[in-house]
């Protein structure tokens, strides 16, 4: 059903005003995406998450702006480029005060203006021929960030990157793409925000393509609040070259189905990748992330750490593959996974996975699943703690790890405080 | 162009042909294929029943039904099962060699370092196929009189067909039903023979039990199949031992093992399996494609297996643990060595159905020369499983650039009493410990040995003593010349 009225969409679309090898690529893409169909669990990649109700689903195009004022985003109000149904939303965003060398646009401006910036770039990682979501968005993406640091170029204050959904009488479906590109010993830290109006039902899917240059260093976060009933998908696809660094922190609170896909390419020599996630699931809540870390070159760092708290029936999927090439010596890969589960009917599926070429390679994983420990509950409540302010403590104290190695504080706070209101209507539900 | 593997299939055959079937080896043999007939053939010559051999026939037509799984990290030429003889006599006198003297000096020196008496050496090179038999058939009927008094059946299959149907009736195909996969659909078709043990109530098996006789059969039966049942408070530890390093040919060995623990049942099952790899290049050798698994039915019930896996080509085995009755226990402890061209996958699957059940999940890989090794692990927690707990922890070690270790675990946790703890780590072999030893004047070799026997020694430990012995002296065997 989706499946059909995707292609439809694409072949009643009004042709674009776009450069050749855009269409080429997009038509490709359409086929892909015809060949591939949605996934079904059949697929070893797809075991564990069921996308039918999805795919069963028909989604109009997304229109109209949200007319919700937009909320005080405390510490993340420096630079913005803010979108509304996927739209560009000239009214919410703030671009002035930029250096020189950075470029902040909406997708479809730079496409209008400049094009040959973003070939080369644009679809160079995201592989539509494997991934039905990529395809489907390849196809069909109307805007998205386009991010660009010229060589040198250091951003201070974190570039907050806004996804604001609302207003949808009927199921809409937003295909965003975003292109980062961090030049030669760039810095900056960019936050991707997605943000749904309460009980609205939409399928977001995004692609974002990162390209961190020799001696980048870039920051990524991803705070999704996306409405109860949404559909969340995104595939995070980055390439770091030699000498570069780059963090990613995912933090999960909304969608009734969702998935992440990251995959970060060590293409060269001395590369650090850093990839956390914390996702807090409750009633019916369907999240799935996906990592797979690939290192090809010798000397590079790569460390992963998620964490989950699943509360009534949630259900959380953690696939994480490190792969090692023959030649990536000197590999030193850390994964880890931890969950906690709050309560009956919550379910876990956990896949740590290491596959490795190369010998002198230290490479270690992880995985735990359990609940609050009775001892530290008790020992809390000997000194006058209440049960439930005790566990609301413990499940705090079990996520910290994870905010604490997030290096913006502005960002930081924000999550935390989401935390704690998370925390708080769970004890009170 | 036609590959080794299919090539070798090939020359099994020609062999037959060239050789020629003569009078009463032709009466034991079937030619080469798979249908209803080759499978009501392999029925009637071992005169079963009419239900087995309905078993059978279900089996089969389920297999055509289902393709060769291709999920596992191996990889091996496909093979024609159609070019496969699926009821083969024992070894024609004029195949083997005949006396020792013939025998590669090379397997000879081998079963020196694992200290196998001359008698025995003659035996597994298969130099007196025959006799050999008829000898591992007597030993079998000494044990059996003293296992007798106490009511312990121990026998091959085919007689526990004959002298105890309605056991064999009862459990057969519980544990690992003929759908349960492509492998052991196959087996439950086709098996040859295999051994049968039955443990009464209350009943401590007093010796170790031992396949040891079932070295000879290999050498035909690919297809064998366990059957081993340890009722209400019984316990027996049951030896297998595939220690018989074959000659240069590449056979299919898909073999199905079932346990089943009743109430306050304790089954031990420890493997020491050094089939035949292959040479250097990976030409030859067996492929392994073992369906193992235990069904600790009543409470308070343990299933331990402990396998060291030197041998065979590709290996394709997960012993499995279904602990459905409460308090139920599962263990696994592997060490799992490859080298060469050898390829193994391998692992556990622990399935937590009763409350407070727990298991334990310890597994080695070695990898050395241009192998492959991976662990590929199950851990379920179902919701019905109270306070389960399981603790896996699977180390690889690394020896040379060119060989890959890999781990491939599933967690699936349903019940939020569940306690689930899963650690890996992947090393090469420290240059300082190597360097340590040389420096106190031990060779490297040795060094090497040392290092990795202290490796495996949470799972040789598991091992009864005599096999912990030959499993320590086997690793030495098998990775010597890995390191330069």
């Amino acid at each position: 059903m989706s499946l059909d009225s995707i292609i439809e969409r694409y072949r009643n679309r009004a042709v674009a005003d776009e450069p050749a090898w855009l269409k080429a690529m997009r038509d490709a893409a359409i086929a892909d995406f015809e060949r591939l169909g949605f996934p079904t669990s059949k697929e070893e990649l797809w075991r564990f998450t069921n996308v039918t109700p999805l795919a069963e689903q028909r989604f109009e195009a997304a229109s109209n702006g949200w007319k919700t004022d937009v909320r005080d985003f405390q510490g993340l109000e420096t630079v913005r480029i803010a979108f509304v149904n996927g739209i560009f939303s000239a009214e919410h965003s703030h671009l002035e005060a930029l250096p020189d060398g950075a470029t902040i646009q909406s997708l479809t401006a730079v496409l209008s203006e400049d094009p040959v910036r973003l070939q080369g770039r644009l679809g160079e990682l995201a592989d539509a021929g494997s991934n039905a979501f990529v395809a489907a968005n390849t196809a069909l993406f109307a805007d998205g960030a386009y991010i660009e640091l010229a060589e040198g170029v250091v951003l201070d204050a974190p570039i907050h990157l806004l996804f604001m959904a609302g207003d949808g009488d009927e199921p809409f479906a937003v295909h965003t793409r975003n292109l980062i590109v961090g030049g030669k010993n760039s810095r900056a830290t960019v936050v991707e925000h997605y943000i749904g109006a309460a009980g609205i039902a939409y399928w977001t899917n995004a692609v974002t393509e990162v390209f961190a240059d020799q001696g980048a260093q870039l920051d990524h976060y991803k705070i999704q609040q996306e409405s109860g009933r949404a559909y969340h998908f995104q595939t995070l696809e980055v390439s770091q070259q030699a000498g570069s660094r780059f963090t990613n922190h995912a933090v999960t609170f909304g969608s009734v189905l969702g998935r992440d896909d990251i995959r970060c390419n060590l293409g060269g020599e001395a590369v650090e990748s850093v990839c956390n996630g914390l996702y807090l699931l409750t009633d019916g809540q369907h999240f799935d992330t996906h990592t797979f870390i690939d290192h090809e070159k010798p000397n590079c760092n790569s460390h992963e750490l998620y964490k989950g708290i699943l509360n009534k029936k949630a259900h959380a999927v953690f696939c994480g593959r490190i792969m090692v090439r023959p030649d990536a010596q000197k590999t030193d890969a850390v994964q880890s996974n931890k969950n906690l589960l709050l309560s009956r009917g919550a379910k876990v599926n956990s896949l740590p996975q290491l596959e490795i070429y190369a010998d002198d390679v230290k490479c270690t994983h992880g995985a735990t699943i359990g609940e609050l420990s009775d001892e530290s509950l008790f020992y809390l409540q000997t000194r006058g703690i209440s049960r439930g302010r005790a566990r609301s403590l413990l499940t705090y104290a079990f996520a910290n790890e994870v905010l604490d190695a997030m290096p913006c504080a502005a960002v930081k706070d924000y999550v935390e405080e989401l935390m704690l209101a998370w925390l708080q209507s769970e004890a009170e539900a | 162009m036609k590959t080794d593997n299919d090539k070798t299939f090939q020359d099994l055959n020609d062999t037959e042909y060239k050789y020629g079937f003569v009078t009463d080896i032709e009466s034991d043999s079937l030619p080469p294929g798979l249908n209803e007939d080759i499978v009501r053939a392999i029925s009637s010559r071992k005169k079963e029943p009419e239900w087995l051999t309905e078993w059978r026939l279900k089996a089969y037509r389920h297999w055509i039904t289902m393709t060769e799984p291709t999920w596992s990290n191996v990889h091996y030429p496909k093979i024609d099962y159609q070019a496969l003889s699926y009821y083969s006599a024992p070894k024609q006198k004029g195949d083997g060699p005949k006396t020792l003297d013939e025998v590669d000096p090379e397997l000879l020196e081998t079963y020196e370092k694992l200290g196998i008496p001359l008698r025995e050496q003659e035996a597994l090179a298969g130099v007196v196929a025959v006799d050999a038999v008829f000898d591992s058939v007597s030993v079998a009927t000494t044990f059996k009189g003293k296992l007798e008094e106490l009511g312990i059946i121990f026998c091959s299959f085919s007689e526990a067909v004959h002298s105890h149907p309605d056991l064999v009736k009862q459990y057969l195909g519980t544990v690992v039903p003929y759908k349960d996969n492509y492998f052991a659909t196959l087996n439950s078709a086709v098996f040859s023979d295999g051994s049968f043990c039955y443990v009464p109530p209350g009943v401590r098996c007093p010796m170790e039990l031992s396949t040891y006789f079932r070295i000879n059969a290999a050498n035909t039966g690919q297809f064998e199949r366990t059957l081993l049942i340890a009722d209400e408070g019984a316990y027996v530890s049951y030896l297998e031992g595939c220690t018989a390093p074959q000659r240069d040919e590449n056979q299919l060995h898909a073999a199905v093992v079932e346990l089943v623990a009743l109430d306050n049942a304790q089954i031990k099952y420890s493997t020491v399996q050094n089939w035949y790899p292959g040479d250097k290049d990976g030409k030859g050798g067996i492929y392994n494609f073992v369906t193992k698994r235990g069904h600790c039915r009543g409470h308070h019930s343990k299933i331990s297996w402990t396998q060291v896996e030197t041998g065979s080509a590709v290996t394709w085995k997960y012993p499995s643990c279904i602990l459905k009755g409460d308090y139920s226990v599962g263990e696994f402890y592997s060490v799992a060595v490859t080298n060469h061209m050898q390829q193994a996958d391998t692992g556990s699957k622990m399935i937590h159905i009763g409350k407070n059940t727990s298991s334990t999940i310890v597994s080695k890989g070695i990898s050395a020369g241009r192998s492959q090794n991976s662990y590929r692990g199950m851990v379920k927690v179902l919701e019905t499983a109270e306070n389960a707990r399981n603790f896996s922890q699977c180390d690889s070690m690394l020896m040379g650039g060119s060989c890959g270790a890999h781990t491939f675990p599933y967690i699936d946790v349903g019940n939020p009493t569940a306690q689930v703890e899963h650690e890996a780590t992947t090393t090469k072999i420290g240059e300082d410990q190597i360097f340590y030893c040389n420096q106190r004047g031990l060779e490297t070799e040795e060094a090497v040995n040392l290092i990795v026997n202290g490796f495996c020694k949470e799972v040789f430990r598991e091992l009864p003593m005599e096999f912990a012995v030959e499993a320590q002296k086997l690793l030495g065997i098998s990775l010597e010349g890995s390191v330069g």
